[in-house]
């Protein structure tokens, strides 16, 4: 049976205080929820625990052994496991050889290949991916990316298995099967830290659960009778019920139903149906659907990122052939993949902030600290480099990039992928703010209840759902909840794909 | 089967470096004259053995995202170390003489491997070093060219056979080959891919990284050892400078070949054929009665239509492939 125990884990990165003498345990088959904000320390803990990071003081014991985790290697040695946010995938092998990379088995010399197709077959049939054991995992769609790192894990017959993130780029027939592996795990009494922003997933998944903030460990306490705004209150250090109330009473300023955007027969990559959509001055419109339905690839095709796009703009006809045109024009873009897509990771949070308006529109910004600041930006200077900065606090900073072009379409890919709930809930008042000063918003995420947040609090705003690359249903008003968004995204007489 | 040989091979990641490479034979082959015969095609692979030895090497090191900029200077000293042995101040004999040589290619393979696995050095800066220390040494070892290797060798790989069938020249490019696929067919050989499509995952997923580079770097510093030994099989005399411009010809043969300079792509066949690719061109530029000045010129345009070439047939891949998943 094996039981892990934390004692005093400190880890600080230059002046940042990454975890504070964390010290918790957890028994032989329990599931631990690990909540907290962005910046809190989840992913250094994890990161600890996996041998990637050395905490500077503190003691990991496990199964009453203190024990030294001074690599990766030495982790899995271990029976430790993490999976990662980031993924720890390769995409130029194939699936098979991914699952089993640290310790292929062999034939005298020779990689056993017969053996490794086997084992993979074994673990794929679970989650459906048999049918990919030899595709090259760049092929697999983003959710099954995810799926295949939690395979990974499983795999290597983990001990001690820490689920990082792996839930918050999944749908809920996905969430169901890692359950469904989390709950047999259990059985065979593998201890589990599950992290994750997902509060309805906590409850159903986990049986205890250790808030931290700011590095320092606020409460370790049993899930079952802990309430919603309880944890949130722990997490972000202030009442919530008071921040929610007040975003739910949102001005009612109708913008007139003054059509800005028109787009027709619009051809997305990878499907040969085409949509049409209308967005209007001031409106908020949320993107659904099963993931790779081409909900991004509407928003970046108005972008101009899969090639020239004409539509209709103001009555007139309008032509992008690259973003650059489109930035002109006053679109943005903020895409949820933060390290490719939108930040510049070594230059400075100023840099960063100035990098559409100074580089591209070539008009100086002057306030650029002032935006950060507005968008309460936890940082310590301003010239610090983005990459010093959490997750959530990175997206900040790139949304007060395009906020600061004062855009007339915002267009969102999934931007608070990773996010924790009270940045979440910043980034949508944000674009409430955008949508009443007359912004369009599209934007698109994967996780339906977050649309639901984002559109019931603003009136001009409406939910559609995409299916195989078309707009199958809109949702207005009342009829948006994340049980019509679940009831819509697959269509009826249809089967998911 | 030659229809799943065929889709296969209009998959390959290869076609462009094998279009052209059969291209640029039939061409030599219609409008050289004597071209097309056994003598002259022997004489063809003598000449591009050495450079084969070297991109066989270097894809190795390419796959792992590295770079080695060191191997001329290896064929430099191997050449001048055997032929000093050999001469009659140490009368080495010829075997003798290689093996020595081959441990003086080992040296630099961990020198190399060493600075930049596990001193997590630069590849670019550190092979320019090494590439200086190695050069250095050849020409302390032998200041100006001189000696006189083994003429049975010279006559054995010029004019061989094995078994009657196998030019004893190929022999320098199977036993490359061979080694290769037969590492591409351990655990080692799957590490080395993943290394070069990032290094920061495959140590995340616990594979020692580290060793992986170091064996990479030995890898190719023995591989431009071997062709070292072919060159001598060509010129059989010594000289401190001979290897000096295949560096970059072998880096060049090696990404026309298909093999990506970011790491994680590509193999050692392709290689091979970007540097068969790379010795026909230099006959047709020959050929082609250019006056002496143009010569460099005309080579240099060809060579760059084939990266580019090379480049965007990749890119269309790409894009199609993300086209196919949405």
């Amino acid at each position: 049976m094996s039981t892990l125990e934390c004692q005093g884990l400190t880890k600080s990165f230059g002046a940042v205080q990454a975890l504070q003498n964390v010290s918790f345990s957890i028994a032989a088959g329990e599931v631990r929820a690990i909540f907290g904000g962005n910046g809190s320390g989840k992913s250094t803990l994890a990161k600890i625990l996996g041998g990637s990071v050395f905490a500077d003081q503190g003691r990991i014991i496990c199964a009453g052994q203190p024990v030294n985790v001074t690599s990766p290697v030495a982790a899995k040695n271990l029976g430790i496991i993490v999976t990662s946010q980031e993924l720890s995938l390769l995409g130029n092998l194939t699936v098979e050889e991914n699952l089993q990379l640290c310790d292929l088995p062999r034939r005298v010399l020779f990689t056993d290949r017969q053996r490794i197709h086997q084992e993979a077959m074994l673990v794929l049939e679970r989650f459906h991916l048999e049918k990919f054991a030899r595709s090259p995992v760049a092929s697999l769609a983003p959710n099954q990316q995810y799926l295949l790192e939690f395979a990974k894990a499983l795999i290597q017959k983990p001990k001690i298995l820490v689920i990082d993130e792996i839930t918050s780029a999944l749908y809920r027939e996905d969430v169901a099967q890692v359950k469904a592996v989390i709950n047999e795990l259990k059985a065979g009494g593998c201890c589990q830290l599950f992290i994750s922003h997902r509060l309805n997933e906590l409850y159903d998944i986990c049986e205890s659960i250790t808030i931290l903030r700011n590095g320092e460990l606020v409460e370790t306490a049993p899930l079952a009778g802990i309430s919603e705004d309880h944890l949130l209150s722990q997490v972000s250090g202030q009442d919530v019920t008071k921040v929610i109330l007040r975003s739910r009473q949102t001005t009612r300023l109708d913008n007139s139903d003054k059509t800005f955007l028109k787009v027709r027969d619009l051809a997305l990559p990878g499907f040969t149906d085409s949509v049409s959509l209308d967005i209007a001055q001031g409106e908020i419109i949320g993107v659904a659907g099963l993931q790779g339905n081409g909900q991004s690839g509407l928003v970046r095709s108005l972008f101009a990122l899969e090639g020239p796009i004409g539509m209709e703009c103001d009555g007139a006809s309008l032509k992008l052939s690259n973003p650059s045109q489109a930035v002109h024009h006053g679109f943005a873009f903020v895409s949820g993949d933060r390290e490719r897509e939108g930040t510049f990771s070594i230059r400075s949070l100023l840099e960063n902030t100035g990098a559409v308006t100074d580089l591209v529109l070539g008009k100086k910004n002057r306030h650029k600290e002032e935006s950060l600041r507005q968008y309460r930006v936890a940082m310590r200077s301003a010239r610090q480099p983005i990459r010093t900065l959490s997750g959530g606090n990175q997206q900040k900073v790139v949304l007060a990039r395009w906020t600061t072009t004062d855009p007339r379409l915002f267009l969102a890919d999934d931007p608070t992928k990773g996010i924790d709930v009270t940045a979440r809930r910043e980034v949508h008042s944000f674009m409430h703010e955008l949508a009443r000063r007359g912004t369009s918003v599209v934007f698109v995420s994967s996780d339906s209840e977050e649309l639901v947040d984002l559109t019931r609090t603003y009136s001009n705003s409406r939910v559609i759902i995409m299916y195989k690359g078309q707009i199958i249903q809109t949702l207005k008003g009342a009829a948006i909840s994340a049980e019509n968004i679940a009831y819509h995204e697959v269509p009826k007489g249809g089967s998911l794909t | 089967m030659s229809k799943r040989l065929l889709s296969r091979l209009a998959n390959s990641p290869q076609l462009p470096v094998i279009v052209l490479a059969v291209a640029f034979f039939c061409w030599n082959a219609l409008t050289l004259r004597g071209f097309f015969t056994p003598a002259s095609l022997r004489e063809f692979l003598n000449l591009m053995v050495p450079l084969g030895c070297l991109t066989i090497g270097s894809s190795m090191v390419l796959v792992t995202g590295g770079l080695d900029l060191s191997v001329g200077a290896v064929v430099c000293l191997v050449n001048v170390t055997v032929i000093t042995l050999m001469g009659k101040n140490y009368g080495f004999s010829l075997a003798a003489a290689i093996g020595v040589g081959m441990l003086a290619a080992l040296g630099i393979g961990l020198l190399n491997g060493l600075v930049v696995g596990y001193l997590r050095i630069n590849a670019l800066l550190a092979t320019f070093a090494t590439q200086s220390v190695a050069a250095g040494a050849a020409l302390w070892i032998m200041p100006r060219p001189g000696g006189r290797g083994s003429t049975a060798m010279v006559k054995w790989f010029k004019s061989g056979w094995l078994a009657g069938v196998i030019p004893t020249s190929a022999l320098f490019l199977l036993i490359p080959l061979v080694i290769w696929y037969l590492i591409r067919a351990t655990p080692f050989g799957v590490w080395l891919y993943a290394v070069g499509q990032d290094e920061q995952k495959a140590f995340l997923s616990g594979i020692r990284t580290r060793g992986v580079k170091l064996m990479a770097y030995v890898f190719s510093a023995l591989m431009a050892g071997l062709g070292s030994i072919a060159l001598l099989g060509n010129i059989g005399g010594g000289d401190p400078n001979v290897g000096m411009s295949l560096t970059l010809s072998a880096m060049a043969s090696t990404v026309i070949g298909g093999v990506s300079l970011a790491g994680g792509e590509g193999d050692a066949l392709g290689a091979l054929i970007g540097a068969v690719f790379f010795n026909l061109i230099i006959y047709t530029v020959f050929g082609a009665n250019l006056s002496v000045f143009y010569q460099d010129l005309a080579t240099g345009l060809i060579i760059l239509l084939g990266i580019v070439g090379m480049t965007l047939y990749k890119q269309h891949n790409v894009r199609k492939r993300r086209d196919f998943t949405g």
